[in-house]
């Protein structure tokens, strides 16, 4: 077992695992890298923490190591540390913790490390650990973030990438280069692991591990993920509170959850709305258990903005569904005592949000459902050999002094203790004398009681006592590309950002960088930007933001740049500038100066817009959308760029970024654009600059916002194939100057949805790409019963079928416009053949449509109706049918019938055929 | 290229030496309008012009269908100057029509959804009767689910290729595949493993071709031959074989599903291996020669556009520009070169067509995927001046190099020199993941060029082909008997294989 700076993937493990070593010393000498092998692992073990390095401190800067204290420690589990200090390498192989007691004699080792444990978890008070609800899809979301974030570019992937392609059958391997997590099932709790990983450098401010950004629910999901053998197959217990999956989505009503994917998913005490990531545009689906005290019967409400619906025992009790501000709806249910199940379900279609579910029932006043009445099934996750512990007084006591007599502080920093201290911490020698041709002391293969072993190669013995031999080199001060390249070795940064040549996402691993939903931008939506002459292309601010503020730009990518802390990377922003700085960069211009920066910002948002260079065909703009893909916000580019870097950039962008899809508009230095500013290219770019330059950007470039392309139907009807919500992927909208509108669906062949008022816009369809759904534009909008139009019934009671389409033997034919450019639409079902003419007429306030219907056949059918309605109530009031109040509908000449089915009312207008033909109209006014 | 060799503004304006591999620039333009000039024609005020498909309608009529869904009427597009321009709308409110032709009377327009024809009943110049011709396919709201279709090929069938949902999948049913309508109505599955088709068309032969665009497995653009029954590389489509809704009537047209390619591999590799899979003729090397390949036309002028007779032309939608394309068989199998040909089109050209006259008419729009040209839609025509170019005129691969021919008579001196020559190798990864760098780079040997005694071709013997990689030429030194240099001294090779004679 190798210190885990070996497991590192290149160059480190190509600095100082095995036969390269040699290799490299025999190129090199002291290092052209800047990263000596010796000085290397002398600094990441932490040698200078006892041995004081002296003049050379510098250079060998100790690594931090791991906080213990109650403020900022890990709460690990009492049995692993146990372990851990019995055995650190069997624990977590690869871990840079020396073996302390490695000398010790038994029986004095194993009180040695029952003491400390006592005295490290007296530090924190002894925790029972409570189990909780494992969740499949918080499992499958940490594992998304594990194998997506950047967690496998240092720790092996525990899945094969999303392609499943492994072609040169890396991926069995991967776990002897990465580095290792050890027995984390045994050493964290779900919720201690999750606390870890949204702000490792709290703990570990080496930032050797750094912080991926996660928030809470994904620090949990990739916690629950990391143990998810912590649940035994099959067993499930009684967990308090509900389970919930969140979604983001933009619903106009309650969706199907099950053909949702939820974003996240959890454990929340009650119904309640704060495990929503976003202010609007959400839903959630609560699950549980509610035990009901005594029989009886039960009042259920839900008080909602938008829309909710309460089930009991799958029944559903509460309806409050569609967009509506907050209102409370209810429902009764006769209910035994004992445990029920439960479920709400929320969305939010903007604007404001709420939700309360209350409930009254014997002896119960209306009151919010208290969460002690609520429960889970589910499989409980508990660390691996859980055990209850109680602090020993005196067994700490004699660990706080071990802990001063082995030294520990001077790695781990100095712990309070609140019992006598008798142990002396001795001296080491130091680090100047250490430079014996022979490994002695804490080097030796067999150590002295009370010396530190760590687990290291013969080869890497040579390497370090070479390098104390030598530590009059280590006195130079490094070049800032040195300096550089020891950060990027030791951070690791080079897994996934190449810098001239070094270092870089390869093999298995590159096929672990994914986009954020599915983005058309190639390698450069995914794969983390290399990092060549980046002092010169980024400003400092820019850099340091993105090494420690959280900076990011790349929406898209999957893959977050991880923070390491100030402490560890705060010097980079200035050596890349250092080490990058071109003596022939044109400085940046001083835009804010004069009148010509003013007028000329204004050229620079004509050529960025629509009728310039359309900049925003691609680009993202101050949080807008792009018309085409999002690539990067262009409005970022003047806090983030240096100019010289951003001219270069334009006059040829494969020569920075090679393999870039940004096309060069100045080819050769010579400008495309030939109308705006006299086609000069370096008074467009400079004018580019100066409108990206500025932070506010009040008049955004020509074409980034969209108006409305609303479509008007003035003398004629209009139709418009597009995507519409509501009408489908092939809806055929129809807009009539009577002012009533339909959209005819032609996958599922039926008469889908009227409104109306205005058509529809057109701009989601005629700008970029066209991507979406568009909304009805006007008002009224009324949703026309889903399934076949027609079907045949043999008996009363026969249920109306569901299945449409092609596959159901439906077939879509065309249209005919008449001379007002109406259309009848023709359509067939097997053998018959169907006109289906829709006519507008003008109404008082509003316009209807009257609707003739043909069915044409060789041969009458029998028992063949039309469904004109379903809702939950249809009133005939003398040959008018009123649908819920909305719809109003007669059928002059028809008898149609209304009938309850699945607890709903149908409206069915029976056809007769007579000649080959059956024919009936509608009169549809709302 | 190194960045750290554009230092000064003197480099970056004009350096041509840096700039080698960029083929746009401006004296180049200025040269190729002697030959070939460019005439906008003027579009009115309230028609959005993003033509995807023209036909010709006789009486020198033309139909223009947009990606809005409009059928324009243009007469008097042969005009020069273009003054006397009449638009009339046939059609409107359709879904995105990308393909346009007509039969018996009927126009025939490609919608996403389905094929349609429509026609006039009423003789008021607008259509009214608009009858579902098919719609096999299916659409799901994606707005990358487009269809492209062809004009009627010499047995009556139309084609119809299909773009996956996005870039990775196939969603709705035979996304990824193309379709044939039969003269007699029916609609047979062709050809699998589609990407993202950038036109269709067929070559001077008949045959019927697209070009596929860069993106999972297409680590370039490429025109790719349709030939019944094959597979035409990305895997996504595959499923419909297996799905109970489609395996029925693929198995009907005979089709067999081939073998998953495997990511990581090359083409002529999986090739070799996959017996259903049909490479790309053309890989365009990118962005050398363009960054969207898309719709293109055989030269069938009979001399009425210059010497290119029989050749492709075919356009970029990113670079605004048109690409010359010659193509041969070797070994039962399409391949060839690619040319740069025409550069600085108003927008982003999705196709072109021919005029009576020889003109050739190239349109597009630059909406959702930015182009050079730099204006939204644009309509115009290339015409010949009547100036022959000094040009590479074909160029063929033989088992130990190259031959090239040309429009004008070589100077042996310089032609002969296997030093005004260069050349490089290279291939794409055949891979899941988008697009690809180009790899496996090599510098073969010119071991020497023997020029024809009638001075119009050249046979360079080369040292090194590379099967299954780009060979790319450039000729700097090539001169004509005249003195000449070739206006586009630069030649992209797709040597699938090397013929054995």
């Amino acid at each position: 077992m190798f210190p885990n700076l070996f497991f590192r993937r290149r160059p480190v493990a190509h600095l100082l695992s095995g036969a390269s070593v040699a290799l490299f010393l025999g190129l090199a000498g002291v290092s052209r890298a800047g990263v000596d092998p010796g000085e290397y692992l002398i600094s990441e073990m932490n040698c200078a923490a006892c041995h004081d390095a002296g003049p050379v401190k510098q250079r060998l800067a100790s690594r931090p190591s791991p906080r213990l204290d109650a403020a900022h420690g890990v709460k690990v589990t009492p049995q692993w540390l146990h372990a851990f200090l019995l055995n650190p390498q069997a624990e977590t192989p690869g871990t840079l913790m020396p073996d302390m007691l490695a000398a010790m004699e038994e029986p004095k080792r194993a009180e040695m490390a029952e003491a400390l444990t006592h005295y490290l978890v007296s530090l924190r008070g002894a925790q029972k650990a409570t189990p909780i609800g494992q969740s499949a899809a918080a499992i499958n979301v940490g594992r998304t973030l594990y194998h997506t974030v950047g967690c496998v570019q240092c720790h092996a992937p525990q899945e094969l990438p999303p392609s499943k392609a492994d072609p040169k059958n890396e991926f069995p391997g991967m776990a002897r280069t990465s580095i290792p997590l050890g027995d984390l099932a045994k050493k964290f709790t779900v919720a201690e692991l999750a606390d870890f990983l949204r702000d490792p450098l709290k703990s570990r401010p080496g930032g050797r591990m750094p912080s991926l950004k996660l928030n809470p629910t994904e620090a949990r999901a990739v916690a629950m993920y990391l143990l998810r053998s912590q649940a035994p197959e099959g067993e499930e217990a009684h967990l308090s509170g509900l389970s919930y999956e969140y979604y983001e989505e933009q619903l106009p009503e309650l969706p199907e959850f099950d053909r949702l994917t939820p974003k996240t998913t959890g454990n929340v005490d009650t119904f309640t709305l704060a495990v929503a990531q976003r202010k609007n545009d959400f839903a959630i689906r609560f699950r549980g258990v509610i035990a009901i005290p005594t029989d009886g019967e039960y009042q259920f409400y839900t008080k909602s903005d938008d829309g909710s619906r309460l089930f009991i025992d799958d029944k559903q009790v509460v309806e409050n569904g569609g967009i509506h501000p907050d209102q409370e709806r209810n429902g009764k249910i006769k209910l035994t005592a004992g445990s029920h199940s439960v479920r709400v379900i929320y969305f939010d279609g903007g604007g404001q949000t709420a939700l309360k579910v209350s409930w009254k029932g014997p002896g119960i006043n209306k009151t919010e459902i208290p969460s002690k009445v609520l429960s889970h099934e589910g499989k409980a996750m508990l660390p691996v050999g859980n055990l209850e512990f109680t602090v020993d007084d005196t067994k700490a006591a004699a660990g706080a002094n071990y802990y001063i007599s082995l030294q520990c502080a001077r790695c781990h920093g100095d712990l309070p203790s609140k019992w006598p201290i008798t142990a002396t911490a001795p001296v080491a020698r130091p680090l100047a004398r250490l430079n014996g041709r022979q490994p002695a002391g804490c080097l030796s293969p067999k150590v002295k009681p009370g010396l530190p072993r760590f687990e290291i190669s013969d080869r890497q013995r040579v390497v370090i006592l070479g390098q104390l031999g030598a530590q009059a080199a280590l006195t130079a001060e490094l070049t800032p590309e040195q300096q550089i390249i020891r950060t990027m070795t030791v951070m690791n940064c080079f897994a996934c950002h190449n810098r001239d040549h070094r270092g870089g996402p390869e093999g298995l691993h590159r096929e672990y960088f994914a986009n954020v939903g599915e983005v058309d931008l190639g390698d450069e939506g995914k794969m983390p930007p290399q990092l060549n002459g980046v002092g010169a292309k980024l400003r400092p601010e820019w850099i340091k933001a993105v090494l420690t503020e959280g900076g990011a730009v790349r929406p898209y990518m999957a893959t977050r740049m991880p923070q390491f802390g100030a402490a560890n990377v705060g010097q980079l922003p200035d050596l890349f500038s250092k080490a990058d700085s071109r003596a022939d960069a044109t400085p940046d211009p001083d835009v804010a100066a004069s009148g010509v920066a003013n007028e000329a910002n204004k050229y620079g948002r004509k050529l960025i817009g629509v009728g310039g260079l359309t900049c925003i065909a691609c680009h993202m703009f101050d949080g807008h959308k792009s018309l085409g893909v999002p690539a990067l916000d262009l409005a970022t580019a003047g806090q983030r760029l240096k100019f010289d870097w951003f001219r270069r950039y334009l006059l040829d962008p494969q020569s920075l970024r090679p393999g870039t899809r940004m096309p060069a508009f100045w080819p050769n230095g010579v400008a495309t654009n030939k109308d705006v500013l006299g086609g000069d290219s370096e008074k467009q770019i400079s004018a580019i600059w100066a409108y990206l330059a500025r932070k506010n950007f009040t008049d955004l470039p020509t074409g980034l916002v969209q108006g409305k392309m609303e479509l008007v139907a003035d003398k004629e009807a209009i139709i418009y194939r597009n995507f519409i919500e509501g009408g489908g992927s092939r809806a055929i909208g129809v807009g009539y100057p009577e002012k009533a509108n339909l959209a005819f669906d032609a996958n599922d062949m039926r008469l889908a949805m009227i409104w109306q008022g205005a058509f529809i816009d057109a701009a989601r369809h005629r700008t970029g790409r066209g991507q979406g759904f568009e909304k009805p534009l006007g008002t009224n909008v009324v949703h026309e019963p889903p399934g076949p139009p027609f079907a045949i019934l043999n008996s009363e009671s026969a249920v109306w079928p569901k299945d449409t389409g092609q596959a159901a033997g439906w077939q879509f034919r065309g249209y005919l416009l008449d001379a007002k450019r109406r259309p009848t639409f023709r359509y067939s079902w097997n053998d018959l053949s169907i006109e289906d003419y829709p006519v507008a007429v003008s109404g008082d306030p509003d316009a209807g449509f009257h609707r003739t219907v043909t069915v044409h056949a060789e041969k009458p059918v029998e028992h063949l109706f039309f469904r004109a309605a379903v809702g939950k109530k249809i009133k005939e009031t003398d040959g008018t049918f009123a649908v819920d109040e909305t719809l109003k509908l007669k059928f002059p000449g028809s008898k149609p019938i209304i009938r309850d089915s699945d607890n709903e009312s149908e409206l069915l207008v029976p056809l007769t055929f007579q000649g080959g033909e059956a024919k009936f109209v509608e009169e549809m006014t709302w | 290229m190194k960045f750290t060799t554009i230092l000064s503004l003197a480099a970056l304006f004009w350096s041509a030496a840096v700039f080698a591999d960029d083929t746009a620039s401006p004296e180049l333009k200025e040269a190729e309008k002697q030959y070939y000039r460019i005439v906008t024609l003027p579009i009115p005020e309230g028609v959005a012009l993003e033509a995807g498909a023209l036909q010709w309608m006789g009486n020198g009529r033309l139909a223009a269908s947009t990606r809005q869904g409009d059928i324009y009427f243009i007469d008097n597009a042969l005009e020069d100057p273009p003054t006397h321009l009449k638009f009339t709308q046939f059609a409107s409110g359709l879904h995105e029509v990308l393909g346009l032709t007509t039969k018996d009377s009927w126009i025939y327009a490609t919608q996403r959804a389905e094929e349609t024809r429509m026609k006039d009943l009423d003789g008021d110049g607008r259509a009214d009767l608009f009858e579902t011709v098919g719609d096999p396919w299916g659409i799901n709201g994606d707005y990358h689910e487009y269809a492209f279709g062809s004009k009627f090929d010499k047995n009556g069938d139309l084609w119809i290729v299909l773009c996956l949902t996005g870039s990775f999948n196939s969603n709705s049913p035979y996304r990824g595949w193309c379709f044939r309508l039969k003269p007699d109505g029916s609609w047979v599955p062709t050809c699998s493993g589609i990407r993202s088709p950038g036109g269709i068309g067929t070559n001077a032969d008949g045959v019927m071709f697209f070009t596929d665009n860069q993106g999972p497995w297409n680590g370039a653009d490429g025109l790719k031959e349709l030939r019944p029954g094959y597979f035409m590389g990305h895997p996504a489509g595959l499923k419909w074989f297996d799905d109970p809704a489609t395996k029925d009537a693929i198995a009907k047209a005979g089709l067999r599903k081939p073998q998953e390619p495997e990511s990581g591999s090359r083409i002529y590799k999986e090739a070799k291996r996959i017996p259903e899979y049909m490479p790309p003729a053309i890989m365009f090397p990118y962005p050398e020669m363009g960054q969207s390949a898309s719709g293109f036309i055989p030269d069938t002028t009979g001399g009425k556009f210059g010497p290119f007779q029989k050749q492709l032309f075919v356009c970029d939608q990113s670079h605004s520009t048109v690409m010359r394309v010659f193509l041969e068989k070797v070994n039962d199998r399409y391949q060839g070169a690619c040319f740069p040909f025409r550069q600085g089109f108003d927008s982003g050209n999705l196709s072109v067509e021919w005029g009576d006259d020889g003109s050739l008419f190239v349109y597009g729009t630059d909406r959702g995927w930015g182009a050079r040209g730099g204006h939204p839609y644009a309509l115009q025509r290339l015409v010949w001046t009547g100036k022959v170019p000094f040009e590479i005129h074909e160029m063929r691969a033989k088992p130990d190099g190259f031959e090239f021919t040309f429009t004008k008579p070589l100077d042996p001196q310089t032609a002969g020199n296997p030093a005004s020559y260069t050349i490089k190798t290279y291939t794409t990864i055949f891979q899941s993941s988008y697009g690809s760098p180009k790899v496996d780079e090599t510098t073969p040997t010119i071991k020497s060029v023997t020029v024809s005694p009638d001075g119009m071709s050249a046979r360079l013997v080369i040292d090194g082909l590379m099967e299954g990689h780009v060979h790319e030429i450039h000729l700097p030194g090539v001169k004509s008997a005249g003195g000449e240099s070739i206006l586009h001294p630069d030649a992209y090779y797709t040597l699938n294989q090397i013929p054995a004679s």
